[in-house]
């Protein structure tokens, strides 16, 4: 199913990459660097409409769901493909690897997740869990955290969270609720941090996008309200863990990253709308391939950049001191609701 | 346990968001968007609305848009109504899962899926002629050609589906007033339950994934049995496919009490099985166990079946107002099988056309 290699030829980005964006000085997020810019697996193999993407440490790669060509690019760390693997009558959206090397897969046309090996050949499918009174259910993201959980987050007629074993049997569960009863509204992207201690939920039309939740599945923290203040989105579309307990959430609409520290205090952003480096056009997610290490997929821009960032201060001073800043917007405790 | 604790929280979150909650069918319309989410005033931004200056912002490069939009209109648009599970899925395959009422549209160029080719239904960006009138947008069809980006925008009508909206004139004022109808509709979580009031009526117009679009949570009224509301909308660009029965676009001569002879299809005032004989037959068409759409002057529930003798086809009966991976967005529905955007186990028009018609289904 891997269908050969295209090296990465992107002449007319090269004199642009390496270029110092910004200054480190500010104890902000800043782009210090945009280390390459690819427009798809060659110059003349682009992508069209890609919304997800997924960092592989274990093998070194990035994967991204070109998800309007039915496909997913597999990227090696010189940012070299080596391979796509075809859904023909899928758009892929989110995937994850697990320690054994198979990949999962979502596909937004789908309601069960592929299953596939390292070399792209399909093993099985199969449908997320969920209570038989969920209704229509749809996963919209997945993560497999070092413990071998598997945490998928669905969306549809009463969206929810699970976490399963690596069976696939569910551990844990939270929603699945009528709409005017759940945290939940659509849901669309999950990020687990290293210590899988903290989830984050990325909800656009719920009334703070941002939901943080425990171990347990209970949520924590709400924050981003939908606004024009800083801390705000107009339309929060994915997640990633950084360096700090730092959380990066993409904004499609302001064609920005914001970041946040894990408390949900508001530290900075980066980017902004245009079609040079470190500008993004729509961008759709984004993931950490190193502490440093930022890669950012733009959904009209069609392309993904590899970023140098620098990360807030302050994130490195909470991640030194082991703990997080008090909440700020929409939070509540657990022992406030008599838990 | 964890499902108790989240559905607190939720009540939570609800009770504090209330009116963010409450879409009511009209995202577009009241709180819902935030003006800067879609425009900006100077193509210029540099910071937010924040009272300091601050705030995110989105600088702009490149030309201006009209109407101060922030994009493309079609392209901003389908930043979220295209493969986002939060908002309806209009472009190519549903990821939403459920059978939209008004199927997919294609866009000029997009050869990304084949199985909506631009001659299958709506194609944004396509510059030609509407057919059977003389609409064309010379920039390209664009989404606000059909839908007011805010809704209800004129006497605080609501209309279905935001669909209209591009005139100046109320119901029933104007030139064309004839055919100047908005569609109006009602919703059983905000109106109740269907009375007939409205020319559409959804099921339920809140919830996740916007399934209220489905086929299965909307049932279309025939208000005035002369007219069709919907007809009369897709009039404004088709121009000769709709009008009055024995009007010069449909025509039609009076035998009996009722019409027959047409030139054109009808599309409002004639009855399923009213003529009888080698015309439609109503009772083959209540005998399917898939209907196509039509109007019903008897208010009734999406799922229930057609128990008017008065129902009555029109543009949405046979065509998907998107359109579909069929010809002419065409809905090729035998009345058996698993119903899709494409119809069901049909594979052909006179499979539609046997839904009404005898000679069909022979």
């Amino acid at each position: 199913m891997v269908q050969g290699t295209a090296r990465l030829l992107v002449l007319q980005f090269a004199a642009l990459a390496l270029l110092p964006v910004a200054s480190p000085a500010s104890e902000g997020p800043a782009i210090l660097r945009v280390l390459d810019i690819v427009p798809g697996p060659s110059p003349l193999d682009t992508f069209h409409r890609p919304q997800g993407l997924f960092a592989d440490p274990a093998r070194g790669t990035s994967l991204i769901a070109d998800t309007g060509n039915h496909r997913i690019a597999v990227f090696d760390s010189t940012r070299r493909c080596r391979g796509v693997l075809a859904f023909p009558n899928g758009e892929p959206r989110a995937m994850a690897t697990d320690d054994r090397g198979r990949l999962f897969v979502v596909d937004a046309l789908s309601p069960e997740i592929h299953v596939l090996t390292t070399w792209g050949e399909r093993i099985r499918d199969f449908q997320p869990p969920v209570p038989a009174d969920a209704g229509r259910a749809q996963p919209q993201d997945l993560v497999i955290g070092s413990s071998g959980r598997m945490y998928v987050l669905m969306g549809g007629d009463r969206p929810g969270l699970l976490v399963l074993d690596r069976q696939g049997r569910e551990l844990r569960s939270a929603g699945f609720v009528t709409d005017g009863e759940s945290s939940f509204r659509g849901p669309v992207a999950l990020a687990v941090n290293a210590a899988e201690t903290r989830l984050a939920v990325v909800d656009p039309v719920a009334e703070h996008a941002v939901c943080l939740l425990d171990v347990t599945l209970t949520p924590v923290v709400f924050f981003g309200k939908h606004g024009e203040g800083e801390g705000t989105f107009s339309m929060a579309a994915d997640v990633a863990w950084g360096p700090g307990e730092t959380l990066w959430i993409t904004d499609s609409l302001r064609h920005s990253i914001s970041v946040f520290d894990g408390g949900g205090a508001y530290l900075g952003r980066i980017g902004g709308f245009g079609h040079g480096p470190g500008q993004f056009n729509y961008p759709s997610g984004c993931v950490f391939t190193a502490p440093d290490r930022l890669v950012v997929l733009e959904r009209a821009g069609a392309r993904f950049q590899v970023l140098e960032v620098a990360v807030p201060a302050a994130a490195h001073a909470e991640a030194a001191l082991g703990h997080t800043s008090p909440v700020t917007d929409g939070v509540y405790s657990a022992s406030e609701q008599g838990r | 346990m964890r499902r108790k604790a989240f559905l607190v929280a939720g009540v939570f979150v609800a009770m504090v968001g209330l009116s963010t909650w409450a879409y009511a069918g009209d995202y577009h319309h009241g709180a819902s968007l935030k003006c800067q989410d879609c425009h900006t005033m100077h193509h210029s931004q540099q910071h937010g609305y924040s009272g300091d200056g601050g705030g995110n912002w989105t600088s702009l490069s490149g030309t201006p848009h009209e109407f101060l939009l922030r994009n493309d209109v079609n392209d901003l648009c389908l930043t979220c109504h295209e493969g986002q599970a939060f908002a309806p899925d209009v472009l190519h395959d549903n990821v939403n899962g459920f059978v939209r009422s008004a199927g997919a549209l294609n866009e000029v160029g997009d050869a990304s899926n084949a199985n909506y080719a631009e001659d299958n239904g709506h194609t944004l960006g396509m510059v030609q002629t509407a057919p059977g009138g003389a609409f064309i947008d010379s920039t390209g069809l664009k989404c606000t050609n059909c839908h007011a980006a805010h809704g209800a925008n004129i006497d605080e009508v609501s209309t279905y589906r935001n669909l209209g909206g591009w005139g100046t004139a109320a119901q029933g004022v104007g030139p064309n007033a004839a055919y100047n109808i908005w569609i109006t509709y009602t919703r059983n979580d905000v109106e109740g339950a269907n009375d007939g009031s409205g020319w559409a009526y959804e099921l339920n117009s809140s919830g996740v994934s916007a399934q209220h679009y489905g086929v299965s949570g909307v049932a279309f009224n025939e208000v005035d049995q002369t007219k069709s509301a919907y007809a009369s909308f897709c009039k404004a660009c088709h121009t000769n496919f709709h009008g009055d029965v024995a009007g010069s676009e449909l025509g039609g001569v009076l035998v009996g009490g009722v019409y027959e002879e047409f030139v054109r299809h009808p599309t409002n005032g004639v009855n399923i099985g009213a003529v009888g004989g080698g015309h439609s037959d109503l009772a083959l068409f209540t005998g399917h166990t898939n209907h196509v759409p039509v109007m019903s002057p008897t208010p009734r529930q999406p799922a229930d079946a057609y128990a008017s003798a008065e129902v009555t086809p029109s543009c949405m009966s046979c065509h998907k107002g998107h359109g579909n991976k069929n010809a002419f967005g065409l809905i090729f529905m035998s009345g058996t099988g698993t119903v899709t955007e494409e119809g069901d186990n049909g594979t052909e028009v006179r499979d539609l056309c046997a839904q009404c018609h005898g000679q069909a289904a022979e």
